[in-house]
């Protein structure tokens, strides 16, 4: 128990002494009411944003987003340097979480038709695959060229939603794959590891959530069981019963097969919402949700071993998307209360 | 010189109490110590209120040090000349010296108290006062195992005889 104990007293203190410099509710309050990246830069005066702000992003949302994710970047280095040897599965999960963000990034950038200066800027140092391999993508002249490049890495079976993905022009194929890719691994590494039990059971939160993300969309788009086969995770009990019965049933109809499960009452709960708008978002932000009240759970259940390692982690990822989100709405112009709404209902997304 | 078996006996509860209170107070100001450097590499200017709490279990080392001390001033060790020592007051120092040296350990509970209250301190450091009322909280035990090891010394007049 004292080994326990010890191997995590550094990285526990450490973090919790970085807890101490969240961005705090009243300057939140402040953050949400900001028109301008100027504004935004000033009130992150004092936290740990504020040395990795350039000149341009005092004007610029894209430079401001970016010096937030160089942060958040350094962060997730510094603290994959002293996670107990034991909690390895932690440490590839920081590491890979990059080379998911900058995916997802060239992704976007290919699919939108990003300019290659600015894609190339937006690359992160950070995760196993080094920045020099993603600048290799801005060759590329299309996505079938992009995913060509990926031959050799985990993330070569993003080719299995390029069908797909010419179909529909649709990018929530490919980005699934990619959300596969990086949960299915983690899983499959965290079922066999020793010792981190409790990373293991917020693991299983996010590849349930991820499933059921798949299977709800899925379902709301009219899609059918072996279309959704090759996103979903395997080795996940819970969407055993929504696959038998998946293209028989309606989305309401689905929901009721969850119900000696956690989600039942949180995406019951959303139903409301979902009929009103008719999108799947209102059910995808109480799945997100459930992540963090897991990791929130396991900080209180186990403050001596990772819990606040986890809470942490968890918390920053939070902080983080939610500046973002904050950031990118200045160039949307939105009201305060829009904000507001839109930073409260974004709160977790992974990766 | 020859040593009585009381004496012999009594001088082993000395180092009873002082050798396990030191693995004790160890063990807990490393667990501190620890936690401190990880508080401290994150901000330096914490390093008062994390001092206090790394303090905290060396207190039971303290406390088997002043055993050890009492028990050899009682058998004469530290006066130069070795007292003829009764086995039964032999034993009851015995007593007495592992009273203290088990009661030390909560050092260790204390260590891990101290180092959670370190990162309570350094996420808000209001909260201070109260993580050290925490940590105290611990060293109740240790004080008791101290009160009776002396009432042991006392009655058995190794202390006072």
């Amino acid at each position: 128990m004292i080994r326990d104990v010890l191997s995590y007293l550094y990285v526990n203190a450490t973090v919790m002494a970085k807890e101490g410099k969240f961005i705090s509710a009243g300057r939140w309050d402040d953050l949400w009411g900001c028109t301008s990246p100027g504004e935004i830069a000033s009130l992150l005066e004092g936290t740990d944003y504020f040395p990795y702000l350039s000149e341009a992003a005092v004007h610029e949302a894209r430079a401001l987003e970016k010096a937030i994710l160089e942060e958040f970047s350094a962060l997730g280095q510094e603290i994959s340097k002293i996670i107990p040897k034991g909690a390895w599965p932690i440490r590839e999960y920081l590491l890979k979480k990059w080379d998911v963000i900058n995916l997802r990034t060239a992704l976007r950038g290919m699919h939108g038709g990003l300019q290659k200066e600015h894609l190339m800027d937006s690359f992160l140092e950070g995760g196993e695959l080094n920045v020099t391999f993603f600048k290799s993508f801005l060759d590329a002249e299309g996505m079938d060229d992009f995913v060509a490049l990926l031959t050799g890495t985990p993330y070569q079976v993003l080719g299995e939603g390029l069908a797909r993905y010419h179909e529909t022009h649709n990018l929530f194929f490919l980005e699934s794959l990619l959300d596969k890719v990086f949960w299915e691994d983690l899983w499959t590494k965290v079922l066999k590891a020793r010792g981190i039990k409790e990373f293991r059971e917020f693991v299983e939160v996010c590849v349930e959530t991820h499933n059921l993300k798949i299977i709800l969309r899925a379902k709301s788009d009219g899609l059918l069981r072996e279309d959704i086969d090759p996103f979903l995770i395997p080795e996940c009990a819970i969407i055993d019963k929504l696959l038998s019965t998946f293209d028989e049933e309606d989305l309401p109809g689905l929901l009721p097969l969850l119900e000696e499960t956690p989600y039942f009452e949180p995406l019951v709960g959303a139903q409301h919402e979902y009929e009103r708008t008719g999108s799947v978002v209102a059910f995808e932000e109480v799945l997100d949700s459930q992540a963090l009240n897991k990791a929130q759970d396991i900080r209180r259940k186990k403050p001596f071993g990772p819990g606040p390692l986890i809470g942490f982690l968890v918390s920053k990822e939070t902080e983080v998307k939610n500046l973002l989100a904050i950031v990118r709405s200045t160039e949307v112009d939105l009201s305060r209360d829009e904000v507001r709404e839109s930073v409260m209902r974004k709160k977790w997304k992974l990766p | 010189m020859e040593l009585s078996s009381g004496a012999i006996l009594a001088i082993i509860g000395a180092a009873i109490s002082m050798g396990l209170a030191a693995i004790a107070s160890g063990i807990g100001v490393g667990l501190a110590g620890v936690a401190g450097a990880g508080v401290i590499s994150e901000d330096p200017k914490k390093f008062g209120p994390v001092l206090v709490l790394q303090a905290l279990p060396q207190t039971q080392g303290i406390y088997g040090f002043l055993g050890a001390v009492l028990i050899l001033i009682g058998v004469g060790v530290l006066g130069g000349v070795v007292k003829e020592i009764p086995i039964g007051m032999g034993y009851a120092a015995l007593g007495g010296g592992i009273v203290i040296g088990l009661s030390s350990f909560t050092a260790v509970a204390q260590g891990a108290i101290a180092a959670s209250g370190m990162g309570a301190v350094a996420k808000r450091p209001e909260t201070f006062g109260q993580a050290v009322v925490l940590a105290v909280m611990a060293e109740t035990f240790a004080i008791f195992g101290l009160l009776i090891a002396i009432l042991i010394f006392v009655g058995t007049k190794i202390m006072g005889g």
